[in-house]
């Protein structure tokens, strides 16, 4: 592994490290958790009790490595409101999210990629206007008033899909819509510019020069460039499904971590906050870290001089 | 390349110029324009249907929602509310993060790794999922929601300005300016602030817009702006119960959201292309 | 030298469609080239020189710029006559070409190896094996150390004089019949820009190639080129044997360019003349000699009306120049009137220190 990415490596642990502690700070900075937890009226007997089972008696610093024991020990804690371990909690919402959140990003990245491109390739026709249009919109679209245009017209005008639940797989459809759209109008945008830029390299017309037929040109030389500063943005774009999860999933009450991680916040049921916030902070550290390892590989820049030049 | 001037503004621009002023003044005129107050409830006309629709009246143009207040009198102050809020936020993060990112760049060492270690923290969080978090550890007043929305976009800004500081310490004229004594702020408002002029107000717009969508998300999932004070998301998260019967109350103030954001961004847009001088 | 051309540019003309209107960046042009010539092209930045080589192979960037009248002979085929498919089989194979910049005009996630066995398998038919050992050849002839080793370098690995050369052996890689070289040694330090020149000189004898040479250096192509063309605002103003056009100058635009280059080896303490105005607005050309304004020696004639490109009066027979007024004999009127300046005999000094061809 070159110096590079082992730099990235040991980056992205210490920012997952501080994404920790700044949450176990935050947490002891609220003031007694205990004070939001228990209603006014505990009786010292339960306080105390509550108090040595979450280890609020402790020493700070104890409580901190404590801290850092559990998570290295898949330890979450149980929930606040319902006694559950978190892990299990979970565990129960997490494949549901994965199985929205990954099929609109891939779908996203399809229609997206494809869609720039080729407005990339129609460069000021009708075409590529149409398309820069219609990312404009999806874009500004925000997921929730988009999620309840789409309930009111497919759910409630034209009663052709559910409207919220799990239940089938025709429950997908309007929560793929909605998180796919603005990804791939976000990904659209970003993807034309990265293949002008490729159309419009010097290198470009030297594969034009060789008499190359133009799909090689595009596809071999210019796609292949552009491919470069596109995979950037799907690093950004795992963050962005998981993040309007908690939105979309509220909006198709589809019971996954962003549901979860709403009703958690409505609750201060603190445990399952804090899961939740490190689980997506790793995801997405873990998904840039992905990037960066995709960059090296599509890139032949990066691994040999250490860096971008 | 081109020259800025002589470029008139394409149509898309202009319409979203237009759009936006009147969003702004009829947020400013608002109390003037309503037919209503806000909160005034009338349990004999509840859920009313805008005045184009059978059984609408113009009494309540838009129509009413479920405790009979009119649509159109909350949504002017609801737009008054969600504006506010993003001026007020994005003015935050800019301060913030401009301040953060200069600091950075001018001390280096150790301040300037923390600070960039907090940009990659902040990177590494979804803000959505940041907020909630937030939210949830502090109890959703507002004081807190306007932290958290103020701290949005900062990093933006810390980039931006500590590159800049960054690459003027290597300008000779910076250099020169030193040398005679002259002050550190006297130096940055004479020459950095010039230069990072146009991307920061490409990047006001940018936050703008994300601070709106961020208050609105927050308030619809009802953890934002709270009753009896209102807000675009807010109407629309209220309104999404009453889709069957009354879709009204949830459509007119995701409509006027969309076109807040449409708005911001295609002024953005045309600005970026406008102020950049190496795009094409 | 057989009577034939090779390639015959015929009133040739280009114009880009911008933003401030239509932009005249080629204004019908023609000349002729031998096989085997090699001929060099200069004139300041924006003159077209680029842009009509692109117009020639094909390569004009999409529908903002438009041939808008000419023929491009090769072979006696008028090119612009062709079908994109059928111009596009004729590029690499009959024309090849090599770029200013290789920093960028290799692509930058191939290596050097595939960028070259890519044209000799798509275009020669060459297997995979054959292409890869064709590929080290080429990198052999063209003077590139440890070819086979080479061939999996990618660009950002290769100095800026090997990749000069990368360029050109993807340029000639299928041994085409003419080669475009389009400043081919502009960013590149002075040794390295004689061995490059050298090379395409060499190529160009033993290959048979005819090469166009576009280049800002007035020495390279006194050195290297056989006839020399001179353009200004995409119009030819001097074409003709290069010795001649050198010593007999008879556009006062070429005297001009002559007058700016240093002279090499003659020390840091020279005189160079700027060449006084600039050059004028593409999309608001004058009607008479473009040159006229700046030009000391413009009669209202040339002003007024664009001189055809004719034989130089009394000098060699393959020499011709677009100018009304007749530089000799204004010079010999003007050192009559004042005793006054210079006759370009000194410049004859800096490129042929042995005395007029
Ligand atoms: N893609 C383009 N779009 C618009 N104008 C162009 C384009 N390419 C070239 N031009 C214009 O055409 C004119 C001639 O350009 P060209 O590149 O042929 O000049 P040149 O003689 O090769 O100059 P240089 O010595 O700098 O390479 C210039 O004025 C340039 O601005
Ligand atoms: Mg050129």
């Amino acid at each position: 592994m070159s110096a590079y990415l082992a730099r990235r490596l040991v980056r992205s642990v210490v920012t997952l490290w501080l994404v920790a502690s700044i949450v176990f700070v935050a947490f002891r900075l609220a003031g007694d958790p205990l004070n939001v937890l228990l209603p006014d009226s505990t009786d010292p007997i339960t306080r105390a009790f509550y108090i040595e089972k979450w280890g609020f008696d402790k020493p700070l610093v104890e409580q901190y490595l404590r801290y850092f024991y559990n998570l290295a020990q898949g330890n979450l804690g149980q929930s606040y409101v319902s006694g559950r371990d978190v892990t299990a909690i979970i565990a129960e919402a997490l494949p549901n999210t994965l199985l929205l959140g990954l099929t609109a990003l891939a779908g996203s990245v399809l229609l997206g990629v494809g869609a720039g491109v080729v407005a990339a390739l129609f460069r000021g026709t009708v075409i590529d206007r149409g398309v820069m249009l219609a990312s404009v919109l999806a874009f500004s679209v925000p997921d929730y008033v988009l999620g309840v245009a789409l309930i009111f017209v497919f759910a409630v005008q034209w009663m052709v899909l559910p409207s919220s639940g799990s239940a089938t797989w025709a429950h997908m459809i309007l929560p793929l819509v909605t998180i796919a759209s603005s990804g791939a109008a976000r990904i659209a945008r970003f993807a034309r510019s990265a293949m002008l830029d490729a159309l419009n390299a010097p290198y470009l017309r030297t594969a034009r020069a060789k008499g190359l037929r133009e799909g090689r040109v595009v596809l071999r030389h210019a796609l292949r460039n552009a491919l470069i500063p596109i995979v950037t943005v799907l690093g950004f774009q795992l963050g962005f499904v998981l993040g309007g999860a908690a939105v979309v999933e509220t909006v198709f009450a589809w019971p996954g971590i962003g549901r979860l991680f709403v009703l958690s916040t409505a609750a201060r049921d603190l445990p399952v906050v804090q899961a939740l916030t490190l689980l997506i902070a790793a995801g997405v550290i873990a998904a840039n870290l992905a990037v960066d390892l995709a960059y090296g590989w599509l890139d032949p820049r990066i691994s040999l001089s250490g860096g971008r030049a | 390349m081109t020259a800025l001037i002589a470029r008139r503004p394409p149509l898309g621009a202009l319409l979203a110029g237009l759009c936006l002023a009147a969003l702004v003044l009829s947020a400013l005129l608002g109390p003037l324009l309503s037919p209503y107050p806000y909160t005034q409830t009338d349990l004999m006309r509840t859920l009313a249907p805008p005045a184009w629709m059978d059984g609408g009246s113009w009494d309540h143009p838009l129509g009413t929602d479920q405790l009979g207040r009119d649509s159109l009198s909350r949504i002017f102050y609801s737009l008054r509310i969600t504006l506010i809020i993003g001026f007020i936020g994005t003015a935050i993060s800019a301060a913030l993060g401009s301040l953060l990112g200069m600091i950075a760049g001018e001390l280096r060492g150790w301040v300037d790794a923390g600070v960039m270690m907090m940009v990659d923290v902040q990177a590494s969080l979804p803000f959505l999922v940041f907020a909630l978090t937030a939210l949830a550890i502090f109890g959703n007043g507002f004081w807190v929601l306007l932290a958290v929305i103020g701290i949005n976009g900062w990093e933006g800004y810390a980039r931006l300005a500590r590159g800049m500081v960054l690459s003027l310490m290597h300008e000779d004229y910076v250099t020169a300016a030193r040398a005679v004594g002259t002050r550190r702020w006297r130096l940055y408002r004479r020459y950095l602030l010039p230069g990072i002029r146009s991307a920061m107000i490409v990047q006001f717009t940018v936050t703008l817009a994300g601070t709106v969508l961020l208050e609105s998300a927050l308030s619809f999932l009802g953890l934002g702006i709270q009753p009896p004070v209102t807000s675009l998301g807010q109407m629309l998260g209220e309104g999404r119960d009453y889709l069957l019967f009354a879709p009204w109350i949830a459509l007119a103030p995701g409509a006027v959201i969309v076109l807040l954001i449409l708005s911001i961004s295609l002024l953005g847009d045309w600005l970026r292309d406008l102020l950049d001088p190496f795009e094409t | 030298m057989s009577d034939t051309p090779l390639l015959k540019v015929e009133d040739l003309s280009v114009r880009f469609h911008t933003r401030h209107g239509a932009a005249h960046v080629v204004n019908g042009i023609s000349y002729d080239v031998a096989p085997g010539e090699i001929l060099g092209i200069v004139g300041e930045s924006g003159s077209g020189k680029s842009v009509h080589t692109l117009a020639i192979a094909g390569l004009l960037p999409g529908p903002r710029a438009e041939v808008t009248q000419g023929r491009v002979l090769f072979r006696g085929q008028d090119l612009l006559a062709l079908t994109p498919d059928e111009r596009r089989r004729l590029r690499g194979r009959e024309i090849g070409m090599v770029f200013q910049d290789c920093m960028t005009s290799l692509n930058p996630v191939m290596t050097v190896g595939a960028q070259i066995s890519e044209a000799l398998v798509l275009r020669m038919g060459l297997g995979r094996r054959a292409a890869r050992r064709r590929a080290a050849e080429i990198l052999d002839a063209v003077g590139v150390s440890e070819p086979v080793r080479r061939l999996d370098d990618y660009p950002h690995q290769l100095s800026g004089g090997m990749l000069q050369r990368v360029g050109i052996a993807m340029g000639i890689c299928c041994e085409p019949k003419l080669l475009i070289a389009d400043e081919p040694t502009t960013a590149l330090d002075v040794t390295v820009q004689a061995q490059i020149l050298a090379l395409i000189y060499r190529l160009c004898r033993e290959m048979g190639m005819t090469v166009l040479l576009i280049t800002h250096d007035l020495g390279v192509v006194a050195r290297t080129a056989h006839r020399t063309a001179v353009m200004y605002a995409g119009q030819l103003m001097e074409i003709g044997p290069t010795a001649s056009v050198f010593t007999d100058t008879r556009s006062a635009y070429t005297l001009g360019l002559l007058r700016s280059q240093p002279v090499p080896g003659a020390g840091r303490r020279q005189r160079l003349a700027q060449l006084p105005g600039s050059p004028p607005d593409l999309r608001a050309l004058p009607s008479g000699d473009p040159f006229a304004p700046r030009n000391p020696f413009a009669t209202t004639r040339d002003a007024a009306e664009r001189p055809p490109l004719r034989p130089v009066p009394g000098g060699d027979p393959r020499h011709f120049v677009a100018a009304w007024y007749d530089l000799p004999q204004a010079f010999a009127a003007q050192i009559a009137a004042t005793g006054g300046p210079v006759h370009p005999t000194d410049l004859r000094q800096r490129y042929y220190p042995q005395g007029a061809a």
